[in-house]
């Protein structure tokens, strides 16, 4: 049997028109005289005939149906009826530093007096901010698109009213009395945080679609120099993505290490020909400095 | 269509005629539908994501280069949409199946008659659902990788970049994929015996 487990495969490249000469006239022969490689020639001709002859047709009023949809630019629901899980676990984790953040901050700047009363502050906050993870793995979807950018923003809203105007995120910190009048908080969390710093990158590594991909291995990883400023060039915070939805999981995960070995990941989708990055450090959607074509180019190129 | 046409059109839709989409809808629907279909074992789910991958690749056209084919870029997306879907409800999938089947034992395939020799008059119909009904026991990877050259035709190269795998990759994976499947129409005990009555059954069923 050993002897004809070479040929099994050339089997499965013939049919496909993959195999060349001397090999194909060397299977043609050896199929002649083994019945067992005959019967196995048969069998995969018989799957491809059955699934390549027998296209059903798809109903006629698909296609008005595609472009109504088209032109309604809204997705329709039952394509991503809930964002990923790895999104779900991104907003999580987005919604603890949010918590994390403001509760150092608000620690911070609280006179000591209040500060026992601070610490029920922060278990309420960080219990609703539980509930707001499970709100925001569900809310953003709307007509199966996620929205992203209202969830709670970068530095207008946090420094010019303060927390009141934040958002929808710590809905619970702005109940806390506490957070009333605090002032603005001095630290911020920005989507560009992320890339801006250009140096200290090790390495970068392009993963496809979601985390979700048992043990996934990247497509890519980058190390030299050049690779790793081109990438984050392209990755560099242009703008704010409060109005831009995207949808369905990201078409990849970008993983960057940073000399210290630290990591953190940007998924990146692209919509309305956009590249869109959100940042697992904090969650909130922007739209990247390069163009999509040139990322799927560069990484398509190495 | 030619490719020139394909661009043409591309060219149109970017330039801010959605209509002129309607003829890549057109051209290309039977194709990723059927995709779609023998990805997900179901109409209504299939009819979703054909209209999902259309959508999508309206939407994601300006980050089509024109350096592959438009299908084998649609083909690229709709495979995508179809595993994601399969993988986030949780389908029903070979567990044996890694992603890259490294640890697949290199089981001996018995191929016990000649029920698939043409000269055996066994109904195309009778081959064919059973055929659909080992695709779903494969894994959601396995599948569409025999789809993407069973239905749409690809070449191995076309399908290494569709799926961005190498080409040896994917060469193995087809193998395996039909190997499988072999093995599931040998145990699959719903082919009908009186097209081959002294067939000795094979392999456990499963």
């Amino acid at each position: 049997m050993t002897n004809c487990d070479k040929f099994n495969e050339m089997i499965s490249l013939m049919l496909d028109g993959e195999l060349a000469e001397p090999q194909k006239t060397e299977l043609e022969d050896h199929i002649a005289v083994c019945r067992q490689c005959a019967r196995l020639y048969d069998a995969f001709a018989s799957i491809s005939s059955a699934i390549g002859e027998g296209l059903a047709e798809p109903p006629e009023a698909l296609s008005a149906r595609i472009m109504d949809s088209i032109r309604s630019r809204t997705p329709q629901p039952p394509a991503v009826k809930k964002a990923s899980r790895a999104w779900g676990r991104l907003a999580a984790l987005a919604a603890c530093l949010a918590v994390a953040v403001f509760a150092a901050t608000v620690s911070d700047i609280l006179p000591s007096s209040v500060a026992p009363s601070d610490k029920n502050a922060r278990a309420g906050g960080l219990a609703s901010a539980a509930e707001q993870t499970g709100a925001l793995s569900a809310d953003p979807v709307q007509d199966s698109g996620i929205v992203y950018g209202t969830q709670y923003d970068t530095e207008e809203s946090l420094n010019t009213d303060g927390i009141q105007k934040n958002g929808e995120l710590p809905i619970a910190l702005q109940e806390s009395p506490h957070f009333e009048n605090s002032p603005p908080p001095e630290e911020e969390i920005r989507a560009s945080d992320a890339c801006a710093s250009l140096m200290g990158i090790s390495a970068i590594s392009v993963f496809e679609g979601d985390f979700e991909t048992p043990d996934p291995e990247p497509i890519m990883t980058f190390t030299d120099e050049e690779s790793l400023s081109i990438i984050m060039d392209m990755l560099e915070f242009s703008e704010a993505g409060d109005e831009i939805t995207v949808s369905g999981a990201p078409l990849f995960l970008i993983e960057i290490t940073r000399d210290d070995g630290t990591i953190y990941n940007l998924s990146v989708w692209i919509a309305d020909g956009r590249l869109c990055c959100v940042s697992d450090a904090d969650g909130i959607l922007y739209v990247a400095a390069g163009d999509a074509g040139d990322l799927f180019a560069f990484i398509a190129a190495a | 269509m030619t490719r020139e046409e394909e661009l043409e059109i591309i060219v149109r839709v970017r330039s801010g005629d959605t209509n002129a989409f309607e003829a890549l809808v057109l051209e290309h629907q039977k194709k990723i539908y059927n995709l779609a279909l023998r990805m997900l074992g179901n109409e209504e789910d299939a009819l979703d994501m054909t209209q999902e991958a259309f959508l999508r690749a309206f939407n994601s056209l300006d980050g089509f280069r024109g350096d592959s084919k438009f299908s084998v870029w649609l083909y690229r997306l709709s495979s995508n949409i179809c595993i994601d879907f399969l993988r986030s409800h949780g389908k029903k999938q070979a567990s044996s199946l890694t992603v890259d089947g490294h640890d697949e034992q290199q089981e001996e395939l018995e191929l016990p008659d000649e029920r698939f020799s043409p000269n055996v008059a066994l109904e195309k119909k009778e081959v064919r659902n059973a055929v659909y009904r080992g695709l779903e026991t494969l894994s959601p990877e396995y599948r569409c990788i025999l789809l993407l050259r069973e239905i749409e035709g690809l070449s191995y190269e076309e399908i290494g970049r569709a799926l961005k795998l190498e080409a040896g990759t994917v060469k193995s994976r087809i193998f395996r994929a039909r190997k499988k499947l072999c093995a599931y129409l040998v145990s699959d005990g719903n082919i009908p015996d009186n097209l081959a009555s002294n067939v000795v059954k094979g392999g456990a069923k499963g």
